[in-house]
């Protein structure tokens, strides 16, 4: 396998979680040269402690885009927003293809596109490999991925620039924000549930197996073409999974539910809030108005209590309830991945982390 | 309160150079509300922006370079990132005019030098923007220190800390290409020169980051002050932390919020008592009106102004020493978790 060393690396997203500490390793271990793609100065201040080029742009602008890849040989595509659905649209996949174009006309060596497992949906069948269904699901991260990724496959079918996808599970580990700093903040406030009670399958991934991954899928010259499911290699419990947040909390017990408990209250809520958004815009003046105000201050009533108890939205619902692992294989055997640390190991670094930056 | 008497004097005219977040958030809305002075002008390098904000707050001039504002001003504000106010500073005051430069006074000690150097031989005022030398709490610490209010000092801790949420609009504080350093230089450089009002320089020191070859966002220093003080300061960009400095002596402890100019907290005899300094509710701008206003007086009364260039520079040759400490030890080879210091 040829070196990342002195060469030249554009990474976008390299403010986020995946994007900013592929970035750093890039640099600190494989001395390559990173520019990375600064939408939000605020947000680079993790990626600034590394030796790595700034340079601002936006991936929904073609032309930062274009200039920031000048020179580039390869390409990690890390940029996501998981925002409104137009957002998500316009980043995610218009993004994607202003990503691909430059680097098409620049003649890039290679693109590693980070996708997402949520493309499968948020329950993939048992041993879902990379062979399964994209299965559009409503939500617009992931219906904005599945949109993606066809962008990705149709520039490569047309043999341009080459490229790799990689569908992480979900990402956990220090700044991870949804299953790592969201779950604490919820546990600290009391307002955590294990959904069914946390028998459903964790499929996660550690942040540093990811970033494995990736540097893996930027160099192996057998990746190119293919899109590749990672996770920890471990499959556990949720309720194992949160357990570990909540030893790190002290708290003994997390609350749980039964998964039709969760599915009821969901329903209802969103029933709830349904009637709520619709009665907000109800005419201060209309002749009913007495009654309106009333109902909806009714409603109001009956959503506090639901609203402690659901967490989650249905994706959620569906994904912590579901049972089933996931099949890596393929990434061991083309990319040669074999994910380096254990659940328990990656807890420990993430508990250092937390603590060092007064989160617990 | 300052100068009442030199209202009826000529106004001094000002200009600000660098319309970045601070000049309209801060320094604008100090000028314009100073008798003492007038605010004339404008510079950017960016026209359009400098020439919207002249006109927003119904300021006379906007120009892009210092050049066009020459002779119809008396002094500046030097609020631009700080890679160019060596060049900027040395033009300012070749034309004669006095120099109020934002910290960190330049990135380094030879570009501080560069800028001592022409104030000197232009008989000009310098003076520097390190604004905490105008809350009145810690004035009034530096006060309580000197009477040995706490008896013997033994430690002194100060924890600076924040989620970074400044609205650059050149990103200089996060571009080594820009910047020398990171929260050191840029935030920890305000409760760094507190501490050495208070206390000196200090005697001896251990310093320690999380950058990996590039700025940090993190960082940890362990100082030894004259009368065997010792100090501790930890600081950061990428999370919260207590935001006080906490003072302990034999005969009782103070502490002071880092963001509030009038309270302290005293402990002494085992009663804690709250001190709130009655007459001095400003705001941020109200304490950048009061440096405003000491620049103007020093230049006025030729005096030296409160915080000089020689004590801009000693931060930055401190800064310097602690960059060159962790520039000694070789990367890691695996990258160490975000945020821890080493």
């Amino acid at each position: 396998m040829v070196s990342y060393a002195g060469r030249k690396i554009l990474v976008t997203g390299g403010t986020g979680l995946i994007g900013g500490r592929l970035a750093e390793r890039l640099a600190v271990e494989e001395q390559a040269k990173v520019r990375v793609l600064v939408r939000d100065w605020r947000k680079a201040v993790w990626i600034s402690r590394a030796d790595v080029e700034l340079v601002q742009g936006d991936v929904k602008e073609r032309d930062s885009v274009l200039q920031a890849m000048q020179g580039c040989e390869i390409v990690f595509h890390c940029a996501a927003s998981a925002g409104t659905r137009d957002e998500c649209m316009s980043t995610n996949v218009d993004g994607t293809r202003n990503v691909l174009q430059c680097a098409a006309a620049l003649s890039v060596e290679r693109v590693v596109y980070l996708s997402s497992v949520a493309v499968h949906g948020p329950t993939p069948p048992d041993n879902a490999n990379e062979q399964d269904e994209l299965r559009p699901s409503g939500d617009p991260y992931a219906d904005s991925k599945i949109a993606a990724e066809k962008v990705v496959w149709q520039f490569w079918h047309q043999c341009r620039p080459p490229v790799v996808v990689i569908r992480p599970a979900p990402v956990w580990g220090p700044r991870g924000e949804s299953f790592t700093l969201w779950p604490l903040r919820r546990m600290k406030s009391g307002r955590w549930l294990l959904v069914d009670h946390g028998r459903g399958t964790c499929n996660a991934v550690y942040i540093d197996n990811l970033v494995d991954a990736l540097l893996l899928a930027g160099m192996k010259e057998s990746a190119v073409g293919e899109a590749f499911l990672i996770t920890d290699g471990q499959p556990c419990s949720w309720a194992e999974f949160f357990g570990h947040y909540a030893r790190m909390l002290g708290i003994r017990e997390l609350r749980s539910t039964g998964l039709l408990s969760a599915r009821f209250t969901l329903a209802t809520t969103e029933r709830v809030d349904r009637l709520l958004y619709k009665l907000q815009h109800t005419p201060e003046r209309e002749p009913a108005r007495i009654l309106v105000r009333a109902f909806r201050r009714g409603l109001r009533i009956i959503r506090r209590p639901l609203g402690r108890f659901a967490v989650f939205g249905s994706w959620e619902v569906a994904k912590y309830a579901h049972r089933g692992k996931l099949n890596v294989s393929k990434a061991r055997s083309l990319l040669g991945y074999t994910p380096r640390l254990t659940l328990n190991e990656g807890m420990r670094e993430t508990e250092v982390w937390l603590r060092d930056q007064r989160l617990i | 309160m300052l100068h009442a008497t030199h209202a009826a004097r000529r106004q001094l005219r000002l200009a600000i150079l660098g319309c970045g977040a601070i000049t309209e958030m801060a320094h604008i809305p100090a000028a314009s509300g100073l008798d003492e002075a007038c605010l004339t002008g404008l510079v950017d390098t960016n026209l359009a922006h400098a020439q919207a904000l002249a006109a927003r707050y119904g300021i006379p001039l906007a120009a892009a370079k210092l050049d066009d504002v020459m002779g119809q001003v008396d002094a500046i504000i030097l609020a631009t990132p700080p890679h160019v106010r060596p060049g900027l500073a040395r033009q300012a005051f070749g034309a004669g005019l006095h120099v109020l430069c934002e910290k960190p006074l330049a990135n380094t000690t030879a570009e501080c030098k560069i800028i001592l150097e022409s104030a000197k031989q232009s008989n000009r005022t310098l003076a520097v923007a390190h604004t905490a030398r105008f809350f009145p709490n810690r004035i009034h610490v530096h006060t309580l220190l000197q009477r040995e209010f706490l008896g013997k000092i033994i430690t002194v801790d100060v924890e600076q800390g924040d989620p970074y949420d400044w609205p650059t609009r050149t990103g200089y504080t996060v571009r080594q290409d820009l910047v020398r350093g990171g929260v050191l230089l840029n935030e920890g450089i305000h409760s760094l020169d507190t501490l050495f009002w208070w206390f000196g320089m200090p005697l001896d020191f251990e310093y320690e980051d999380d950058s990996l070859g590039g700025i940090e966002s993190n960082a940890r220093i362990k100082m030894t002050f004259t009368g065997d003080i010792t100090g501790k300061f930890r600081l950061s960009r990428t999370c919260k932390l207590a935001n006080q400095i906490t003072i302990e002596g034999d005969a009782g402890k103070l502490s002071i919020p880092l963001y509030n100019q009038a309270q302290i907290f005293l402990t002494r005899g085992g009663h804690m008592v709250t001190q709130r300094l009655a007459s001095c509710d400003w705001d941020f701008v109200g304490i950048v009106a009061e440096q405003l206003r000491d620049f103007v007086f020093s230049i006025e009364a030729a005096k030296t102004p409160r915080v000089t260039g020689d004590e801009g520079l000693r931060l930055i040759e401190f800064i310097e020493k602690c960059y060159a400490v962790k520039r000694q030890r070789p990367l890691p080879k695996r990258a160490p978790i975000p945020g821890l210091t080493w």
